[in-house]
């Protein structure tokens, strides 16, 4: 019997015996390279495979998984899922209903020209070895690192509605990561960002995009520029955050805070809550009027995208700010139902192993009208802020403190000095609403962010963001020791 | 029906045939759960997850691969290692010797409540009904219940198994504006059921007692820290200032702190596998043997911790902080204990009028590793102290710290000691109340 066989099965068991069911078969291949200094850190080679099976039985839900694929193990694990939805009904006030959803039958691979796979291991070692060997030349370097990452995901849905949905993606991704070393200090440079660099639903051809070996000296470079630099200083001052800090800016102050769970509170004993309440909808002014940002897991490259989310819905492209007003959440079947909607596709879960929740797909500020020359140009004294160090937020999404790799000082319209140690803070909207100009189309790109955390037990996702730089007036710098 | 560790020894029988002439070391690790989440006092999510992975480590004692697979047939396996041992001939030389030199065998399932995990789901369900019972509306949080069965073997005759079961509670109740927090974990259910009305009761007090929320002028205050909050500065501590890989690489304060008083002489950090109270790990995914390892002792830092392949590239001995095979960054305390003190937390508190006492820490990150500068928010419960009692609730606020300055700041232990979840870990630590001189607020 072929899988898809013991699915149909499983499919028709639950049929008529609970309200609704899913189920995930996945089967995931991974590869780390990791090196160091020109030597060979670790190659990790995982696979794993199991199933999850979702049941909804008298308004309440059950969950169970195994990586027992027999027959008799998929169905013990089926009647695991029912007992607890059960057991669930005992303890919760509300029923659950869903937002209605299409039945689909359908296949989605995701963009991959060159199959990471397929490429010898040891022109993938080389490459990163060569490229640490680089960044190891220039003086005053004591830790060079590159790193790639390769997951092939096969994932098979079927629903008691009758949906069945293959899907194949394939994500590919890495970086460089230079350690400048000083008596008291160290200061690290990372391309083309960090913690983990960037990835997409891409294949090969993504990592030779990057051109590791290319610019692995620039990176070592500006690492010991920034080791020699002077600290940033405290006060307020006009900042442009690049690209790659942006994404980190939209994921905790903009996508965290509209995922509909946390503001219905199911996050709040972990994560936290959010402060776009349900009152805010389609009034609240969350930035100025250039900001615009939408939900969109239809670009195929991008890291969060997907053809169909893990509650079978089809991937959509909304908006959750609209000219500076807050306008969407993202939404689950269950949380939609609750405010007359539908869902926009959102639900994931990390794998087979874990229940899907609300997470972020591409949140994206879309581009604006400016030249970043013309950004640069209206600052008389500021800051050029790129790429992430340290992130932090409360658990309202309101409160942030980033730290940044460098800032270049801006003044009378120009750059000039490079400063070390840079941190800016703020608050939600008030922040948003100081942003007065947006790079145009030409300087917007997708980063891709592979480590997002939530839930209980945490699940780590792959998502991203699309920006170009942005500036913002009079922010709040450096932290007083 | 094969048992588990009875599976593993014939996974390893094939590892051996098929690997003839190649070190191995496989981490076997089988984890069946159950998680209950729960919010406004209602189930939103009820899990029951099993999962068994499997790491291969193969080494020809110049060069590493790691294979992870979850699946439990044979010829998956062969197909496997038959490909991983190609691959191992194209690995370069990781420039020093690789000796998977532990040996021996223990055998331990003593942590384990088998008892409970027979009578899951409905025993977590009384448990949930009875907070419920108690917190009314307002009840956030999670009960996780794990059946966690880990076995070593590797081709120098090592074979080392344990089983436990890590439980923890996650409760919080919201009132109005405020909010309280309570975290317990541990190995028996039973433990957590005697004590579960006081706990909750006390929760739903604290939570009442946090509404109206007051702002207070940012700067520095003296704090009182609660056990978890002092466990999240604890973990801080171990990666910043007690890793060996990153001491041998000049990359950590410790470099100059190493030997040197960081605190006063009351403070002492261990990793300590003898601790009753925390599920104790014998030995580490390497199968080296855990002893009682000092962090820091009398105020001094003393201790520096490698793993398996940190210790082999610097020539060091294996601490026992080992919780990946291949992953030479990552060396952790698996059993943080913070000595506790002399003096009660109500004394404490009676003599702390216009501290700030702090339940616990919200999303915590490093903003400068050398500086040891750590930056986070408070949440659910901080209160200005007055005649040993919270005066006011205060709003959250964000702090920026120097654990070294903290350290520094420590004016007294309490002689209470509380086992409490380690964040992100799944582990647990012991840790005291801490009373801090100077605590900055940097912004609300």
């Amino acid at each position: 019997m072929s899988l898809k066989d013991v699915i149909l099965r499983v499919v028709d068991y639950l049929k008529g015996r609970v309200e609704y069911a899913d189920l995930r078969f996945e089967e995931i291949e991974y590869e780390t390279i990791e090196v160091e200094n020109g030597t060979l850190k670790s190659y990790e080679i995982n696979s794993e495979s199991g199933i999850g099976i979702r049941v909804l039985e008298d308004g309440s839900w059950g969950f169970a998984s195994t990586n027992d694929l027999s027959l008799d193990g998929i169905f013990s694990a089926v009647k695991k899922s029912i007992e607890i939805a059960r057991i669930s009904g005992l303890l919760s006030k509300d029923k659950v209903e869903l937002a209605g959803n299409e039945t689909h039958e359908d296949e989605y691979f995701s963009p991959c020209e060159v199959d990471p796979f397929e490429i010898p291991k040891e022109k993938k070692m080389e490459l990163l070895i060569l490229s640490t060997e680089e960044m190891m030349k220039v003086k005053g370097i004591s830790r060079a690192e590159g790193r790639m990452e390769f997951r092939k995901i096969d994932k098979l849905f079927a629903s008691t509605e009758g949906s069945m949905i293959h899907q194949r993606i394939v994500q590919s991704g890495g970086g460089l990561f230079a350690y400048a070393m000083g008596e008291d200090d160290f200061q690290v440079r990372s391309y083309p960002s960090s913690f983990g660099g960037d990835h997409a639903n891409r294949g090969w051809e993504f990592i030779e995009e990057m051109k590791f070996l290319e610019n692995a000296r620039k990176v070592a470079e500006e690492a010991r520029e920034i080791l020699l630099a002077p600290e940033i200083p405290v006060g307020e001052f006009d900042v442009i955050v690049d690209g790659s800090q942006m994404a980190l800016q939209i994921h905790e102050s903009c996508g965290h805070p509209v995922e509909l769970d946390r503001v219905m509170g199911s996050e709040i004993s972990f994560a936290g809550g959010s402060f776009l309440t349900l009152d805010k909808l389609g009034k609240f002014r969350y930035g100025s009027e250039i900001v615009n940002i939408v939900a969109d897991a239809t670009n195929p490259m991008a890291l969060g995208s997907f053809g169909y989310d893990d509650e079978g819905v089809k991937a959509s492209r909304t908006y959750i700010i609209k000219d500076g007003i807050f306008v969407g959440y993202l939404m689950s079947r269950e949380t939609a139902r609750k405010l007359g909607m539908r869902s926009n596709g959102t639900m994931r879960a990390q794998s087979w192993n874990y229940i899907p929740l609300i997470r972020m797909t591409s949140i994206d500020l879309l581009p604006g009208k400016h030249e970043l020359e013309d950004l640069i140009g209206g600052i008389k004294h500021g800051f050029y802020l790129e790429t992430n160090k340290s992130w932090s937020i409360d658990d309202f999404r309101l409160n942030f403190q980033f730290a940044t790799e460098r800032a270049v000082e801006i003044r009378n319209g120009k750059l000039g000095k490079i400063y070390k140690n840079a941190v800016y803070y703020g608050r939600t909207p008030e922040f948003w609403a100081k942003c007065d100009g947006i790079a145009n189309e030409k300087y917007w790109r997708v980063w891709g962010i592979p480590n997002c955390g939530k839930g209980e037990p945490v699940q780590t996702m792959g998502v991203s963001h699309g920006s170009s730089p942005a500036r913002f007036r009079k922010v709040k710098v450096g932290v007083k020791r | 029906m094969m048992n588990f560790r009875e599976k593993v020894l014939n996974l390893a029988k094939v590892v051996r045939t098929e690997t003839e002439g190649v070190e191995f070391h496989i981490v076997a690790y089988r984890d069946n759960s159950i998680l209950t989440r729960f919010a406004d006092t209602s189930v939103h999510q009820n899990m029951i997850r099993e999962n068994t992975n499997f790491s291969i480590f193969l080494s020809d004692g110049e060069r590493f691969i790691s294979v992870d697979l979850n699946s439990m047939d044979e010829k998956v396996w062969k197909r496997k290692l038959r490909d991983s041992l190609e691959l191992l001939k194209l690995m370069p030389k990781v420039g020093f010797d690789i000796d998977l030199k532990e040996k021996g065998r223990m055998h331990e399932e003593k942590y384990t409540d088998i008892e409970t995990l027979e009578d899951l789901p409905s025993r977590t369900a009384k448990i949930i009904e009875k907070i419920f019972r108690v917190t009314g509306d307002g009840a956030y949080g999670s009960l996780k219940i794990g059946d966690v069965s880990l076995m070593l073997v590797n081709s120098n005759g090592l074979e080392k198994y344990t089983r436990f079961s890590p439980m923890e509670l996650n409760l919080i109740v919201v009132r109005g504006d405020g909010s309280a927090h309570v975290g317990w974990g541990g190995w028996k259910l039973s433990t957590l059921e005697e004590k579960l009305d006081e706990m909750t009761e006390n929760v739903v007090k604290m939570a009442e007692n946090s509404r109206n929320q007051v702002e207070i002028e940012l700067g520095e205050y003296g704090v009182i820290l609660s056990p978890e909050v002092v466990s999240d500065i604890a973990m801080y501590t171990s990666i910043l200032l007690c890793d060996g890989k990153l001491h041998e690489e000049n990359l950590s304060p410790s470099v100059k702190l190493l030997g040197k008083e960081i605190g006063p002489h009351h403070l002492n950090l261990l990793d300590d596998p003898e601790d009753e109270e925390l599920i104790p790990f014998k030995f580490d995914l390497a199968g080296t043997e855990r002893k009682r390892f000092k962090l820091i002792e009398d105020g001094k830092l003393v201790g520096l911790m490698f793993n398996f392949l940190s210790s082999l590239k610097y020539g060091k001995e294996n601490t026992g902080h080992t919780v990946n095979m291949v992953n030479m960054d990552y060396s952790f305390p698996m059993n943080l204990v913070l000595k506790s003190g002399e003096k009660s937390i109500s004394d404490i508190m009676k003599e702390s009028d216009g501290y700030i006492y702090i339940s616990r820490f919200h999303y915590t990150n490093i903003v400068n590793p050398m500086e040891t500068l750590i930056t986070g928010l408070t949440r659910d419960g901080t209160f200005i102290l007055k005649d040993g009692k919270f005066e006011k609730p205060l709003k959250n606020m964000r702090f920026n710290f120097s654990i070294i300055e903290l350290f520094r700041n420590i004016e007294d232990v309490s002689k209470e000691s509380e086992v409490v979840p380690l964040e992100y870990t799944g582990l647990f630590s012991k840790m005291p109340y801490l009373k801090i001189r100077k605590f900055r607020f940097t912004s609300s």
